[in-house]
């Protein structure tokens, strides 16, 4: 019986608190998702392997973008609109070892500023 | 007290240990300002006009500098307007004759990113796929005599910004808000003499915190009216220290204003506090609303927000339908209500349980109210609220002229929140206008849940009557078993039945566990497990389907 009240209190405490998912700043892997909040990525330093893929996917109020401040990339080229709304998925694929800043339009700037992150695409094991 | 309610309180305590919030956050960077984005403190004296010397305002805005006057003549501009530089004060000559039309193409109006000190005035932005009017990350902001209409997020709208004051402004037409202020704190920034109307909420300010002043304004027609809130996608929860004083709030609660999933679970409230603490609401009018005049309800995001500390003061509250005034729970204890004129709150005898001085009921709170906006958001899940094109909404008759017009004085925004700090020492209760009258009646309401929706209404019980009749089974259960026993003395049977009877909740359990129950272990497992995994799988399903988790 103790251990039905433990799990009991687990349930209750996990319904309750949801996933508490508070993310971080850096994330890395071979396949990264990238929540776009209101005013602000979810991960500000996102490194993902060569050959894999980062999806942004819209998580605010206003709608949201991610834009390589040296033009090589966009959320729109795959998306087909600057404009993501709540929902609302870019994934792109990274076939050539970079490292970018990437940005919103609406909220950020090539500077850095705002809403604003880096991209890092390495080979795999780094 | 129901037992039904003690195993709620019982639940949120654990529950509240486990998830409290995140700790208050560090002061954002706007708040601390930054050197490379400063403004000046006076006018260049130098005046850019639009469309005779530049034939977009946006062109006059990439060669001014800081300290320039742009100043825009009549006419509907179908441009974005995005300013970067520092201390530049962008002037309409008539506020309802320069228009920014984004025709429903355009994110932002006009969008201030990273330049302090940037005042907008005296102009109307309609039809924008985001904002009106927007500063991001600045300190020093100013909106004046400004008209946000059918802008499709915010009307006028500032994110981690510090340092500001929207004054005399206007909005409608916003499925979110019309005026919203989040994510700063200390925001040092106030909200006062506007009107905002037919939006999702009047006011929303989601984690926005400290010197933050909703003042003298009026918020009528919305979904909602005032909504400071907690929320876990923007930074710095909870919101804390919002001071909302001396408004004119009646009538929100209309299914024809558009408006997104949580602020429809709002509906019908006029001031509403969403998690969060330590806020002021006093001598506001507040009439005409189907659930609460004024409520008091936790936040559930990614983390749990309770209300804490709230002060309710010296309002005018009547014609609720739910009742004036509503402290939803679970909330601590340290909320209070005080000197306020009203005729229903809930639970009943707010005033007297948890007045401001002297000695406060613990957990007293009603959970149904809260539980019912769940429903609410079962019902955005599904598609099932009203679906409001803002395009067909209508535009507001002619808005006042910013006294002087072209000529008022320039005035970058720098130090604006020590020039605009109001004194609400002596701001008092607004009167009723001649021209309105009380008319909403009080509604059918079971168990502090309104009648007033379906999902609502099966969502606001089920919090009551399964937690009721889980507990009375589990009870009943016990003292049968307890009378059917032989193994136990008579003294032994008889502490147990009072156990169970005399202590809620933890007695029957308590035997459950110690008291070597009759009852096989696998009936134990339906009798509580079962039935506790049914709720919270109900609970579960309105929070997936509500979008919450």
């Amino acid at each position: 019986m103790r251990r039905i009240s433990a799990g009991l209190l687990g349930l209750l405490v996990v319904v309750a608190c949801g996933g508490g998912d508070d993310g971080g700043e850096v994330v890395s892997g071979d396949d990264v998702v990238v929540d776009m909040f209101d005013n602000r990525y979810e991960f500000t330093e996102v490194n993902v392997t060569l050959g894999g893929t980062v999806t942004f996917v819209g998580a605010g109020r206003n709608p949201h973008n991610a834009v390589a401040a040296d033009g090589s990339w966009s959320t729109e080229d795959v998306f087909g609109s600057l404009e993501q709304h709540e929902g609302e998925e870019a994934v792109l694929t990274f076939d050539e070892e970079g490292e970018y800043v990437f940005f919103c339009t609406f909220h950020g700037n090539a500077e850095g500023d705002g809403m604003a992150g880096t991209l890092v695409v390495g080979p795999a094991g780094e | 007290m129901r037992k039904g309610r003690l195993l709620l309180i019982a639940g949120t305590v654990l529950i509240l240990a486990a998830c409290a919030g995140p700790p208050e956050g560090e002061p954002s960077p706007a708040a601390v300002g930054d050197p490379a984005t400063e403004s000046p403190s006076g006018w260049s004296g130098e005046t850019r006009l639009v469309p005779q010397d530049y034939p977009t305002i946006q062109a006059a805005v990439d060669a001014a500098v800081p300290g320039d006057l742009v100043l825009i003549d009549r006419g509907t501009y179908r441009e974005q307007v995005e300013v970067t530089t520092p201390g530049l004060t962008l002037r309409g000559v008539d506020r309802n004759e320069v228009v920014i039309d984004g025709e429903f193409q355009r994110p932002n109006g006009v969008s201030v990113l990273y330049a302090d000190g940037v005042a907008v005035e005296n102009m109307t932005a309609i039809n924008n796929t985001s904002n009106g009017f927007f500063w991001s990350g600045v300190r020093g902001y100013r909106g004046s005599y400004l008209t946000a209409v059918n802008n499709a997020v915010y009307g006028i709208y500032a994110f981690d910004s510090s340092d500001g004051l929207f004054e005399h402004s206007y909005a409608s037409g916003s499925p979110d808000a019309g005026f919203y202020i989040g994510q700063c704190d200390p925001c040092q920034s106030t909200i006062t003499d506007s009107i905002s109307e037919w939006n999702g909420l009047g006011y929303s300010g989601t984690n926005a915190s400290s010197d933050l002043y909703i003042v003298n304004s009026i918020f009528r027609h919305n979904v909602a009216g005032v909504a400071p809130n907690t929320l876990d996608g923007e930074l710095l929860p909870p919101f804390h220290n919002v001071t909302v004083v001396g408004n004119l709030v009646h009538d929100n609660g209309n299914v024809d204003a558009p408006a997104l999933a949580f602020e429809w679970a709002a509906q019908g409230n006029g001031i509403l506090l969403a998690g969060g603490g330590d806020s002021y609401v006093a001598r506001n009018r507040v009439f005409n609303h189907p659930q609460s005049g004024i409520a008091i309800f936790p936040m559930l995001d990614d983390n749990f927000y309770m209300s804490y500390d709230h002060e309710i003061v010296e309002n005018v509250v009547e014609g609720s339908g739910l009742a004036d005034l509503t402290l939803g729970g679970p909330a601590t204890s340290g909320n209070c209500f005080e000197d306020n004129e009203f005729s229903t709150t809930l639970p009943p005898a707010l005033e007297i349980k948890q007045p401001c001085e002297g000695l406060r009921f613990p957990a007293l709170f009603e959970i149904g109210s809260t539980t019912a906006q769940l429903g609410r958001l079962l019902e955005s899940g599904l598609d099932l609220q009203p679906q409001v094109d803002i395009a067909s909404l209508p535009h507001p008759g002619p808005q006042p002229n910013m006294p002087g017009g072209a000529g008022a004085p320039v005035a970058p925004a720098v130090d604006v929140f020590a020039g605009s700090q109001p004194q609400i020492e002596g701001i008092g209760v607004p009167e009723m206008p001649s021209d309105l009258e009380v008319t909403q009646q009080k509604g059918t309401n079971v168990m502090g849940v309104s009648f007033a929706s379906a999902a609502g209404v099966f969502f606001g019980l089920y919090a009551y009557v399964l937690p009721l009749v889980l507990y009375t089974s589990w009870v009943v259960l016990a003292l049968l078993d307890l009378s059917r026993r032989e193994d136990l003395s008579r003294g032994g049977t008889i502490a147990w039945m009072a156990a169970v009877l005399v202590v809620p909740f933890l007695g029957v359990v308590a035997y459950y566990i110690l008291g070597k129950s009759t009852i096989p272990v696998w009936q134990r497992w339906v009798f509580i497990a079962g039935g506790v995994a049914v709720y919270l799988l109900f609970l579960g399903l309105g929070m997936v389907i509500g979008g919450i988790v």
